[in-house]
C-alpha cells in the first residue's frame, strides 16, 4: 500500500480546514439540538400573545426526553450533514475535473485502486469521526440539561449512522469516476441518494435500506435491539464494497 | 542501448470522428534521444502523447514500450497540482506516488535544476503558468523516468526561462528518452535529434531534424554584390535554373534570386558571378529553418500518409 497518497488526503483535510469544518458542523448541531429541545416549550410559552403565534402551542409540545434530544440531533444534521460530507468527498474524488492534476496522479500510480481508495477512505473516516463527535456532544449536552443517556448505545447508534455516511462517500466515488468534475459529481450523488431515500419508503426494501440506519441513533439508546439494524448494516456494507469496486473500474476505464 | 527504439507504434489509430484523432501512425522513438513531435493545432499531438503515456487507449494498432520496467511520465502543457502543497511537497509527492524513494535533498536538487529553489517552500496556488511548467518538470525528473513526454514544456516561459529549460531538456538525453511536443519550431530544432511531423492525425515525416531542416533549405537568396544589381539580374536571369531574379528596392547592390532547387543556387550563383568577374559580398538564404520545411510539409495533402 502506498501510504503517501493517504497522507496526501489527510493533508488535504487539514490544509483546507475541511476536517475542522466537518467537526465544527456536527459538534455544533450535536450541542445545539438538545438545547433547542430543552428550551422550545419555554420559547413557545414566551411567544404566546405575539401576533401570528397560535396560543397553547407550548402545551402541545411533547416532554423533552433524552432520546428526543438525541433524535433532534439526527433530524437537524441529517440533510445538511450528508450534503456537507458529499461536498468533502467530491472535493477529493472529482480529480478528473482538472486534466493537469488528473494526469499528475494517473501517470504515477500503479492503478485506479491507488487513486480511489485513499480519496474514499480519508473523507469517509473524517465524516464518521465528525458525526461521532457530534453525537458525543449531543449526549453530553443532553446529560447536562435533560437527563441520562447510555453512552455505549449512543456510540453504537453513531456507528450505524456513520455507516450510512461511508456508503454516501462510496456513492460519490462511483459518480466521480463517471462524471469527472466537482459539480456534476455532487449533483448526481445527491440525486442518487434522494432516489435511495425514495426506494427506502417501499415496504419490501425498508429494513434493508441504508437510510434506515439514521433511525439507529435515537432507537438504540431507547432500548431497541442492535439486531433491528443489522439487515440495513449488512446491505450498506455490501453496497459500499460493490460501489467501491465499480468506482475503481470506472476510474480505470475513464480517459483523460 | 542508445539508438534502439524505446517506443514503437504500428498503425496506431484513435478515431474521434469528424477527422479528429490519429490514424495509422507508425512511430519509432530511438532510446536516449530527444524526439520532437510537431504539427499544427488539432493535428492530434496530445492524443498521440496521451496514448503513448497510457492515459488513452488505442482504437486499433499497437504501441510497444520497451522500458524494462522503467516509467513513462507525461508532463501536460498546463500542469496542475493540489494548490495547498508547496513546490517541494509536490516534488516529494510525485516521487512517492510513483514509488520512487526520495529525500528532501533529491527534491531540492530537482527544484534547483528547474530554477525554482526560491519558491520551494511556497504553496503553488499562485504560481504562474511558467512556474507550474517548471514544477511539473521537477516533479517528473525526481521520478527518474525512462521516457519523459513533455507537451509544450516551454510555452509559458519567458525567454530566459525558455533557454534554461531547453538546455535542461537537451541535457536529459543522458538519463532518459525525451519526447517533446511543441509548436515552437525553433525550440524543436535547437534540442531535438529526431522529429515527427503530424498533420491531420497522420505522420507525414519522421527522421533526423537535420534532414527535415535540409528540406527547408532555401531556394531563394538575397545576393549582395560590389557593383550594380541591374547587371547581376541580367546575368542570373539568363541561367536556366533561375526562376526569378529582381533588384531589391532601395538597395542598389542587392538582388533577390530564386532557383529551381537549393543546390543549383548554392553553386550556380557564386560560379556565375565569378565567371563574369562580379565580386560577391554576401549571399543569405531566405527562410532557412525548420519552419519553412514544416510549412511545406503541412501544406501538402496529408491524407496520402507519405512518411520517411
Amino acid at each position: 500500500m502506498n501510504t503517501a497518497l493517504y497522507r496526501n488526503e489527510i493533508r488535504r483535510m487539514t490544509r483546507t480546514h475541511t476536517l475542522a469544518g466537518l467537526m465544527a458542523f456536527f459538534v455544533f448541531f450535536g450541542a445545539a439540538s438538545p438545547v433547542l429541545v430543552f428550551l422550545l416549550p419555554d420559547l413557545l410559552a414566551a411567544m404566546e400573545g405575539v401576533e401570528g403565534v397560535q396560543t397553547g402551542m407550548a402545551d402541545l409540545m411533547p416532554e423533552a426526553t433524552p432520546v428526543a434530544a438525541l433524535g433532534s440531533y439526527v433530524e437537524n444534521a441529517q440533510i445538511l450533514g450528508v450534503l456537507f460530507v458529499l461536498l468533502v468527498a467530491a472535493g477529493a474524488l472529482a480529480l478528473d475535473g482538472s486534466v493537469g492534476r488528473s494526469t499528475f496522479y494517473r501517470v504515477r500510480v500503479p492503478g485506479p485502486a491507488a487513486l480511489v481508495l485513499p480519496r474514499f477512505a480519508v473523507p469517509a473516516m473524517a465524516a464518521v469521526a465528525a458525526y461521532t463527535a457530534g453525537a458525543v456532544a449531543a449526549w453530553a449536552t443532553t446529560l447536562l440539561l435533560i437527563g441520562e443517556l447510555p453512552l455505549g448505545a449512543t456510540l453504537a447508534g453513531a456507528l450505524f449512522t456513520g455507516l450510512f455516511l461511508v456508503f454516501a462517500v462510496a456513492v460519490t466515488a462511483l459518480v466521480a469516476g463517471r462524471a469527472g468534475g466537482l459539480l456534476p459529481t455532487v449533483g448526481f450523488s445527491v440525486a442518487a441518494l434522494v432516489l435511495l431515500v425514495l426506494l427506502g419508503q417501499l415496504p419490501v426494501v425498508g429494513e434493508w435500506s441504508p437510510t434506515t440506519l439514521f433511525a439507529a441513533q435515537a432507537a438504540l439508546p431507547d432500548g431497541a435491539p442492535v439486531t433491528d439494524f443489522l439487515p440495513a448494516a449488512v446491505s450498506t456494507l455490501v453496497g459500499t464494497a460493490a460501489l467501491l469496486a465499480l468506482a475503481v473500474r470506472g476510474f480505470g476505464a475513464r480517459e483523460v | 542501448m542508445n539508438g534502439t527504439p524505446v517506443i514503437t507504434t504500428e498503425k496506431l489509430t484513435r478515431d474521434y470522428g469528424n477527422g479528429a484523432g490519429v490514424f495509422d501512425v507508425d512511430l519509432s522513438v530511438p532510446r536516449g534521444t530527444v524526439f520532437g513531435l510537431v504539427g499544427p493545432n488539432g493535428a492530434g499531438k496530445t492524443t498521440l502523447l496521451s496514448v503513448l503515456a497510457g492515459l488513452r487507449r488505442a482504437g486499433s494498432g499497437n504501441v510497444r514500450v520497451d522500458t524494462a520496467g522503467g516509467r513513462v511520465l507525461l508532463c501536460p502543457d498546463v500542469p496542475d497540482f493540489e494548490p495547498w502543497l508547496t513546490a517541494a511537497e509536490v516534488v516529494v509527492l510525485s516521487a512517492e506516488a510513483a514509488g520512487v524513494p526520495v529525500t528532501p535533498e533529491d527534491a531540492a536538487l530537482a527544484l534547483e535544476r528547474v530554477g525554482l529553489t526560491e519558491a520551494a517552500h511556497r504553496r503553488n496556488a499562485r504560481f504562474s503558468r511558467g512556474m507550474r511548467q517548471r514544477l511539473g518538470l521537477a516533479a517528473a525528473l525526481v521520478c527518474r523516468p525512462e521516457v519523459l513526454i513533455l507537451d509544450e514544456p516551454a510555452s509559458g516561459l519567458d525567454p530566459r526561462g525558455r533557454v534554461d529549460v531547453l538546455a535542461l531538456i537537451r541535457s536529459l538525453r543522458e538519463h532518459c528518452t525525451v519526447i517533446l511536443a511543441s509548436h515552437l519550431l525553433g525550440d524543436v530544432q535547437r534540442v531535438c535529434d529526431d522529429v515527427a511531423v503530424l498533420v491531420r492525425g497522420r505522420v507525414v515525416y519522421q527522421g533526423p531534424v537535420a534532414d527535415i531542416a535540409d528540406r527547408g533549405r532555401p531556394s531563394a537568396w538575397h545576393v549582395r554584390v560590389r557593383g550594380t544589381a541591374r547587371e547581376v539580374v541580367e546575368l542570373l536571369s539568363a541561367e536556366p535554373w533561375v526562376t526569378r531574379a529582381t533588384p531589391v528596392e532601395a538597395e542598389p547592390d542587392l538582388v533577390f534570386v530564386e532557383a529551381v532547387a537549393a543546390e543549383h543556387g548554392e553553386t550556380g550563383i557564386p560560379r556565375t558571378l565569378v565567371e563574369h568577374g562580379v565580386p560577391l559580398v554576401s549571399m543569405n538564404g531566405y527562410e532557412a529553418d525548420l519552419e519553412s520545411a514544416f510549412l511545406s510539409l503541412t501544406s501538402t495533402d496529408a491524407t496520402d500518409g507519405s512518411t520517411r
